[in-house]
């Protein structure tokens, strides 16, 4: 039970769950953007992302009374987060809906642009260099399996640890090893390519 | 012996810092004197960089008012009374009529009413009745006089 003492965030969200509103909403400061750059890796569109992070601390709040600490909140939180994305990804229009938006989005561009500007690239070839590396990556992650893409994404976004990302995607720790891995060679093979190896 | 060039998931795990720490110590020694090794983890440091690289996402200006609109809502659903009690709040004094009205129509219904006597009760009366005659019949003493008794009933006659 050592983690309860070392993480506030449990300390907060046991206040909300007493009632507390203003711990809710220091929680919600605290995690809203790195929550909304995972869900932005895992489905490759800003707008979907949003959503997927918006409903991730709904369930958050919706679950509050019945939040027992059984692990740190930051575990449980994206545990919640992976299933909403996976959910996500599921659907069966979920392909057409990113295609219908990336094709009337220009967002995705104004996104990449500011990433290759604070990146310190003010070259127009080296900044679309960037920004096509980019879309590469996005597209590799999402042909990823989706127990890949999960594991992998928690474990190099989030710095979770297997055991912990075992409890978020209900594997054994063994199969998150594998998972990771296979999902890093998938990903070097997808990319290949584009970076001029052998697969 | 392990063999480390066979074990690229090795390479994975010690990249993330997962191995025991003998393990750890084991593949640092055997990546300083095997370039294939070395490059196969350079790859895998590689994707994890390409991940890390992807660009920010600053949250639009929306998103947080959003966010909170959705929670407002989430209260106002909370504390709005279910469908069950509105309907019991509106139609209230419909219902306590109702009632009312049952209760009155139970008691019509099942309130005891005057009958014709059944061919059983009244063969049960006039058995009575003989048990009545019998009584009388049970005072002999009248019989003893029974001769002035008429006498007395001619003269009445």
């Amino acid at each position: 039970m050592g983690y309860m003492q070392a993480d506030p965030d449990i300390e907060l969200m046991l206040r909300f769950k007493a009632g507390d509103q203003g711990a809710f909403r220091r929680l919600f400061d605290r995690h809203k953007g790195p929550m909304i750059q995972f869900c932005y890796r895992f489905c490759g569109h800003s707008g979907v992302a949003e959503e997927l992070a918006q409903e991730t601390f709904l369930r958050v709040y919706r679950a509050a009374a019945r939040y027992r600490p059984k692990a740190r909140f930051r575990t449980w939180l994206y545990r919640i987060a992976t299933n909403v994305c996976l959910n996500e990804i599921r659907r069966p229009d979920y392909r057409n809906r990113i295609e219908t938006l990336e094709a009337s989005d220009a967002n995705q561009a104004a996104i990449s642009s500011d990433a290759a500007a604070s990146a310190g690239e003010d070259r127009p070839d080296v900044r679309l260099a960037l920004e096509e590396q980019q879309q590469m990556v996005f597209k590799a992650i999402a042909q990823l399996p989706e127990d890949q893409r999960a594991a992998l994404l928690l474990r190099v976004e989030q710095d979770f640890s297997y055991k912990e990302i075992g409890r978020q995607i209900g594997r054994t720790e063994n199969h998150v090893k594998t998972l990771i891995h296979r999902g890093r060679c998938k990903l070097k093979q997808l990319l290949a390519a584009y970076f001029g190896e052998e697969p | 012996m392990i063999d480390f060039c066979q074990q690229d998931q090795l390479l994975s795990a010690f990249l993330d810092r997962a191995l025991p720490g003998n393990r750890m110590d084991q593949v640092r020694d055997h990546l300083r004197g095997c370039s294939a090794c070395r490059r196969k983890l350079a790859a895998l440091q590689q994707t994890d960089e390409m991940i890390r690289g992807l660009p920010s996402l600053t949250p639009s200006p929306g998103f947080e008012a959003g966010f909170w609109a959705e929670v407002t809502r989430l209260e106002q659903a909370r504390r709005r009374p279910s469908w069950a009690d509105r309907l019991l709040a509106d139609w209230r004094p419909l219902l306590a009529a109702g009632l009312a009205a049952g209760l009155l129509a139970a008691i019509l219904i099942f309130r005891p009413v005057a009958t014709a006597p059944t061919a059983e009760e009244v063969f049960m009366v006039q058995n009575m009745e003989m048990l009545n005659d019998f009584d009388l019949l049970q005072r002999l003493d009248l019989l003893e006089d029974w001769d002035a008794v008429q006498d007395v009933a001619k003269e009445h006659v």
